[in-house]
């Protein structure tokens, strides 16, 4: 065999070496390495240096030759493209060239930076799995995937972002998913044009049906059994790569009140967080409106002696109820806000401070009534007890609202008020699925798992808005139909308390 | 945005020209708690008493600091004018905050206001939509209402309190601004009102019904009289009944739980005839004689007597209404309105005259339900008791 000197190889392979350099530029971790014959390229902080050596650059150089069976990469493949050479280069990918080869072998040896699976912090569980999301994508479908071991499972890719090309998938359940939601969706993905993706929000805004719109149309979640849930449901997921959080579209309304927990618990529990959820978003929406609107514009309505109390701790406020009530809520904010941008350290001496000046020393200075303190306190709780973060802020930005407009009309504006909003969210479209049913219109076999959530065994399929064929979910009413299953039947109760004689009707044997 | 901005000027119109402008600090109202509303000292004026909370003297939690000792947590007010409306005026001027009465619950009228007759007050009440048709519209017996509303009562912070809550609880009168209305509204029947009587130690105590016969005070109907009316209306009884059985010294007296009248009306040529069936129930409270109640005869005869005295009660109430007082506060002639009111048409006229002598049956079964714990008063030695 004639074997071409090192310097040949060198002299042969040094255009291939020129363009990848004049694409990439003469950055420092671009790697070129020769070993034999063939030349391996790479970005050193991409790649698993101790499966490189091991799966690539010792099979090749015993072998002195470049074969698929000598590299022992398992993520193989070969490509003539100079292009999609490049972008996997940028992904973790070693290119390894051959003198006089046609193709490049692209070796998938990525090894990013990543995070381990922790619990989310943001959608913590009592009861439940504690995986979360982390900003590996790979890793995220795995996840899912762990949970939904069928064949249904569909994924589309986007590599969006001009600069980022960053990796987004779409999940959805095939025949459980309406394909037409399907194909609005991917044609949504298609369109987007943006130089990069950093955050899972980038997509949202750019897909969402109404782009303006104060309310969220898309659900964001760290959690892989909320993706799983929402994929059964018949519902879309799109998984971005860099962001633990996943969207989830359509989305309704409703979805404020419920939480996943909802499904680890037992029913009746379930149901009852649910109402104590629907009131406290009412609390947290129109609570301090109505106080200013009754206290200000209708004393009639109140009982005697609560108006009277509250007479008496007003007696000394210097400001109108408006007045204080807005500038108690913009506090308030303000502290929600700091406590969250603060080193997790100083949070603890923020709230301190804010527990103190608030609840306290403006009591006591009498700048603002006690009363106020209150309903500001209570709203505050309230708030907090929506489960979905985004489908906070509509809420208390509303209530500002809600609370000039109490503040100027009574109830007469918080009425008004509401009733523009309800115009409002009836319009609203997710996906094409109105954001109130199913309320507005009206489906009853939705209304199984609204404010009350049925136990599984009676959700016989699925809410039907979204879904092309009705999956069984669990056989219909296997509860009902349940033998009695009683200790004294079993034989071994029967031997040890009566054992000549059975019961009458004893079937057991 | 073309279509949106008439809609945005629409709305910032209605917001800033409404008349809803009607924003009240609840520091600039003062809170009305009751009127006593008298005759005044010259005939045919009035004169008002009024209490305005204090607030931060009744607020629960802030009665620390300038809460002083002895201090009434109610602002004490006396107005003199001509005419009901005057009074409103006048108190006005003299108040630093804007009066409001939706949380006034109580209406006292002075006795010898109520027998000049109430009629020239009503309006005033019923034309502002502000006042409240829960108030309680009361009579002061045998005293000016002004010394009924001063009476000290330390139980509760104010006294519209105490009485509300005595009408509340205890004898149940109907006696609010709404009953008063609907009965002057209504053919056939005459208001009544609840009329709070004081003793010669200051304390005060709701027991009788003032009677009016075209809005004027004509007597009252007392104690067991007037539970007999409350029943006749429609309420709960609040009343002992005593008992004797022939032969047995000493009586046994029994609270009624229930008492309810159902009329019946038939016209015989020409003329009404009532009936009506009471059913009543009670407990034994209380056994002077010396009988073991665990023997259902005693039960049984004690019942019969229960009913007589319950009859007997009903005609006294009814001699009294017919002969004495001429007031249809039962509400007879409502009666034969409700269920016959061709011949009410025909007799309306007649009525007063009618009423007079209209002959009523009464048809009572009573029955008592509990005898208390022991039969007979545990102290007496076994061979006293009659079994």
């Amino acid at each position: 065999m004639d074997q071409p000197s090192n310097t040949d190889v060198l002299s042969e392979l040094n255009p291939f070496i020129e363009d990848v350099e004049r694409h990439l530029g003469n950055d420092p971790d671009l790697i070129f390495r020769h070993v034999g014959h063939t030349i391996i390229v790479y970005i050193s902080g991409l790649i698993d240096q101790k499966r490189l050596e091991h799966e690539i650059i010792e099979p090749i150089s015993m072998a002195n030759a470049l074969d698929n069976d000598v590299v022992k990469t398992p993520d193989l493949r070969e490509t003539d493209v100079f292009e999609t050479m490049v972008q996997s280069l940028l992904s973790g990918i070693v290119v390894i060239a051959r003198q006089g080869g046609e193709r490049v072998l692209l070796a998938n040896l990525a090894s990013m930076p990543h995070r381990n699976i922790e619990e989310p912090p943001t959608e913590t569980v009592v009861r439940g799995p504690r995986e979360g999301f982390t900003e590996s994508l790979e890793t995220n479908v795995a996840l899912v995937r762990r949970r939904l071991k069928s064949d249904k499972l569909r994924m589309k890719v986007w590599q969006i972002g001009t600069f980022s090309q960053t990796e987004v998938r779409l999940l959805y359940l095939e025949g459980v998913a309406q394909q037409e939601v399907v194909e609005e969706m991917a044609n949504r993905l298609s369109a987007i044009r943006i130089d990069a993706v950093l955050e899972s929000s980038y997509i949202e805004e750019m897909v969402k049906d109404h782009p303006l719109s104060l309310f969220p149309t898309m659900q964001n979640t760290e959690r892989p059994d909320i993706v799983a849930g929402a994929l059964l449901e018949g519902k879309l997921s799109i998984l971005t790569n860099n962001t633990p959080f996943a969207l989830i579209a359509p989305f309704q309304f409703w979805s404020a009140l419920q939480s996943n927990e909802d499904y680890y618990l037992m029913y009746g529990s379930a149901t009852f967080v649910r109402a104590v959820r629907a009131f406290s978003i009412v609390m947290a929406l129109l609570l301090p409106s109505l106080y200013v609107a009754i206290t200000t514009f209708h004393p009639d309505m109140l009982p005697t002696k609560l108006l009277l109390s509250v007479a008496a701790a007003r007696e000394i406020a210097p400001f109108p109820a408006m007045v204080e009530a807005l500038s108690m809520e913009i506090a308030f904010e303000a502290l929600r806000e700091a406590i969250l941008r603060m080193p997790r350290i100083m949070g603890q001496a923020v709230s301190i401070v804010g527990a103190l000046v608030i609840g306290q020393v403006i009591v006591q200075a009498g700048i603002v009534s006690t009363p106020m303190v209150i309903v500001v306190s209570i709203t505050g709780i309230a708030s907090f007890m929506i489960p979905s973060y985004n489908m906070t802020f509509p809420i208390r930005i509303l209530r500002l609202l809600l609370l000039v407009l109490a503040g100027t009309l009574g109830l007469f504006g918080i009425v008004l008020g509401l009733f523009f909003i309800a115009i409002y969210l009836t319009g609203i479209r997710s996906v094409g699925v109105p954001y109130l049913s199913p309320v507005a219109p009206l489906n009853l076999l939705g209304l199984k798992d609204f404010l009350v959530r049925v136990p599984h065994w009676l959700i016989s399929r699925q809410p039907s808005k979204t879904v092309k064929k009705n999956i069984v979910h669990v056989p219909n009413h296997q509860r009902l139909v349940q033998e009695p299953f009683d200790f004294y039947k079993l034989p071994l109760a029967q031997q040890k308390e009566m054992p000549a004689k059975r019961p009458e009707g004893d079937n057991t044997q | 945005m073309k279509r949106c901005k008439p809609l945005i000027l629409m709305l910032t119109v209605a917001i800033v020209l409404t008349g809803c402008w009607d924003r009240k600090e609840i520091n600039d109202l003062g809170l009305l708690l009751l009127t006593a509303l008298d005759e005044g000292e010259e005939p045919g004026t009035y004169q008002a008493y009024l209490q305005i909370a204090i607030p931060k003297k009744m607020g629960v939690g802030q009665t620390s600091g300038n809460g002083g000792k002895g201090q009434k947590p109610y602002m004490p007010l006396l107005i003199k004018a001509k005419k009901v409306d005057e009074l409103r005026i006048e108190l006005d001027r003299q108040l630093s905050r804007d009066l409001i009465t939706t949380h006034r619950r109580i209406y006292i009228i002075g006795e010898s206001l109520a027998k000049r007759g109430v009629k020239g007050i009503l309006d005033e009440i019923s034309r502002n939509p502000k006042n409240r048709l829960r108030t309680l519209f009361v009579v002061a017996k045998g005293m000016q209402a002004k010394t009924l509303a001063e009476s000290e009562y330390p139980l509760e912070q104010t006294n519209e309190e105490v009485m509300r809550e005595m009408i509340a609880r205890k004898m149940q009168i109907p006696s609010t601004l709404r009953d008063f209305f609907a009965a002057s509204a209504a053919p056939g029947i005459e208001p009544i009102m609840a009329a709070y009587s004081k003793d010669k130690n200051g304390k005060f105590a709701v027991d009788s019904i003032a009677i009016l016969r075209g809005y004027k005070l004509v007597g009252y109907v007392e104690r067991n009289q007037a539970m007999a009316l409350t029943s006749l209306l429609g309420e709960e009884p609040f009343g002992i009944i005593l008992l004797r059985l022939p032969d047995i010294k000493g009586s046994i007296s029994v609270q009624l739980d229930k008492l309810q009248v159902k009329r019946k009306l038939q016209i015989v040529d020409g003329q009404p005839a009532f009936t009506c069936k009471v059913s009543a129930s009670g407990r034994i409270m209380e056994n002077e004689t010396n009988i073991d109640l665990a023997n259902a005869d005693y039960i049984n005869k004690l019942n019969k007597v229960l009913e007589e005295e319950i009859t007997k009660l009903y005609q006294s109430l009814f001699l009294k209404l017919q002969k004495k007082y001429r007031a249809d506060s039962a509400g007879l002639g409502a009666t034969i309105y409700q269920k016959d009111t061709k011949f009410w048409k025909k007799t309306e006229k007649d009525w007063p005259k009618m009423y007079m002598e209209q002959k009523i049956e009464f048809e009572v079964k009573a029955k008592i339900t509990h005898i208390g714990v022991v039969g007979a008063p545990f102290y007496l030695p076994e061979d006293e008791v009659k079994e």
